[in-house]
């Protein structure tokens, strides 16, 4: 439990440090009925800096992070 | 499997005296000894003892409310459990059903089988036919005939259970982006109903996989199975998330999906649909972002209060990742190479007082021996479910 615990206030220190907000409901109901896609020029790059961000504050250690890092070309 | 913590006091000796009568009526007279918590949510325990000279692990829910939520009881998971082990699949055999007069909730003991479902301790020295064998295990799963699945076992409606995550997405807030395109790419590839006489194991990936001495002994968990599209267990332990270490091998962290296509259809595996695999890899890892995001739902709720809820609806970002590398490859080239924007910069200074996250990272760092709340706090979290 200790590690559990340890990890959540991990969490939160980065947040705090650096909040990242992934919420976007009008982009999330545009998305899900079709009227925006991939297809937008810009948008699959935003979506992808944005998960990269939030997971590096959320769970920075998953093995994944760093393949997306590499295949998307982002620096850290 | 890993023991966890030592025998519960609070269960006292009264639950050693009823277990020990469901094992006397199963097996026959004999001690109970080495009874020990093995892993469990709030919902849900595993138990671990000896009996008669043997090993044998019973699975319950102390509550009758675990039963409310879910599509069958223990009774019809441990007839389905027994049928797949006398089938020859490599499922544990079932001793016992608790009963009603039991005293101890619902669920069912069944005979321990030697291994660790660990994946960690598995990807890190993978024995070289460990893939194959998942892969013809699997292939005895989807054989296993209609008419050995007990009634109870239910035919799962793929459009209905995407319209239930969808409903769900709009009750969490339905502000994911990430979320919402992968719902949407899953409603326009839907595929059409799958043979709904094929048994689904449901939750078939390493943590699930009891290997001993480089066997695969015995598949776990089967309380997710149900009747249909059998890709469903070819794609789930292909996720990203349960490769754990090894992300770059796709196929259950331990090698390529040709590898272990050709090994199911080696088996007697049915005819593997590229476009069904692909669906049920993005539908599962959309699922399991679902299933992360509702864990901090529970949490607020007060259903659940457990500190690994919160900290697990932290992972949704996990899967989130995935989609995206599932499904940008379906962008135009144009926007899968294109850089990205530069990352938000730390939003504060380091001068004055120590900031909120500075505070955090104090807390972190104070040691654990002079905080008597975590002093005997013991690592339950062995298995992320």
């Amino acid at each position: 439990m200790v590690a559990v615990a340890m990890n959540a206030l991990g969490i939160a220190a980065r947040a705090l440090e650096r909040p990242i907000d992934c919420a976007d409901k009008p982009l999330a109901d545009a998305l899900l009925s079709g009227e925006r896609t991939l297809a937008e020029p810009g948008l699959l790059a935003r979506l992808r800096r944005n998960a990269l961000d939030k997971l590096a504050g959320d769970m920075p250690k998953y093995p994944a992070l760093a393949i997306a890092r590499s295949e998307w070309g982002a620096s850290e | 499997m890993l023991a966890t913590a030592p025998h519960d006091a609070r269960m006292g000796s009264e639950f050693a005296t009823l277990l020990s009568r469901v094992m006397d009526r199963a097996i026959g007279t004999s001690a109970l000894s080495a009874l020990t918590r093995l892993s469990g949510g709030a919902s849900m325990e595993s138990w671990a003892f000896q009996w008669a000279g043997e090993g044998f692990v019973l699975r319950r829910a102390p509550s009758a409310d675990y039963v409310a939520d879910r599509p069958y009881d223990h009774a019809a998971e441990a007839a389905l459990v027994s049928a797949a082990h006398h089938a020859g699949v490599r499922a544990p055999e079932v001793v016992a059903v608790l009963a009603a007069g039991d005293g101890l909730g619902s669920g069912y003991v069944m005979r321990r089988v030697a291994g660790d479902a660990n994946p960690a301790t598995i990807l890190a020295a993978p024995p070289p036919t460990l893939l194959t064998e998942i892969a013809e295990a699997l292939a005895q799963i989807h054989a296993l005939p209609a008419d050995k699945i007990p009634a109870a076992i239910p035919v799962m409606d793929v459009a209905a259970a995407l319209a239930d995550l969808k409903a769900r997405f709009a009750d969490y807030g339905g502000d994911r982006p990430v979320i919402a395109l992968a719902i949407k790419w899953c409603e326009d590839h839907l595929p059409p109903p799958a043979d709904p006489s094929v048994l689904v194991h449901g939750d078939y990936r390493m943590g699930n996989l009891l290997v001993d001495d480089g066997r695969l002994t015995a598949v776990l968990d089967w309380e997710l199975a149900h009747r249909g599209d059998f890709h469903e267990d070819l794609a789930y332990g292909c996720m990203t998330v349960w490769r754990f270490g090894r992300p770059d091998l796709p196929a259950f962290g331990l090698g390529s999906l040709e590898a272990f296509f050709a090994a199911y259809r080696a088996a007697g595996g049915r005819a593997i649909d590229p476009a069904r695999f692909r669906f049920w890899l993005v539908y599962r890892t959309l699922w399991w972002a679902m299933g992360c995001l509702g864990m901090g739902a529970a949490w607020r709720s007060g259903a659940d209060r457990s500190l690994e809820r919160v900290v697990v609806a932290r992972r949704t970002a996990e899967q989130e990742l995935d989609l995206l590398l599932l499904l940008g490859d379906e962008a135009p080239e144009a926007e899968r190479l294109r850089p990205l924007p530069l990352p938000q910069p730390p939003a504060l200074s380091i001068q004055g007082e120590p900031s909120a996250a500075e505070l955090v990272t104090a807390v972190r760092e104070w040691p654990v021996t002079s905080n008597p709340a975590r002093r005997g706090a013991t690592n339950s979290w062995s298995r992320s479910r």
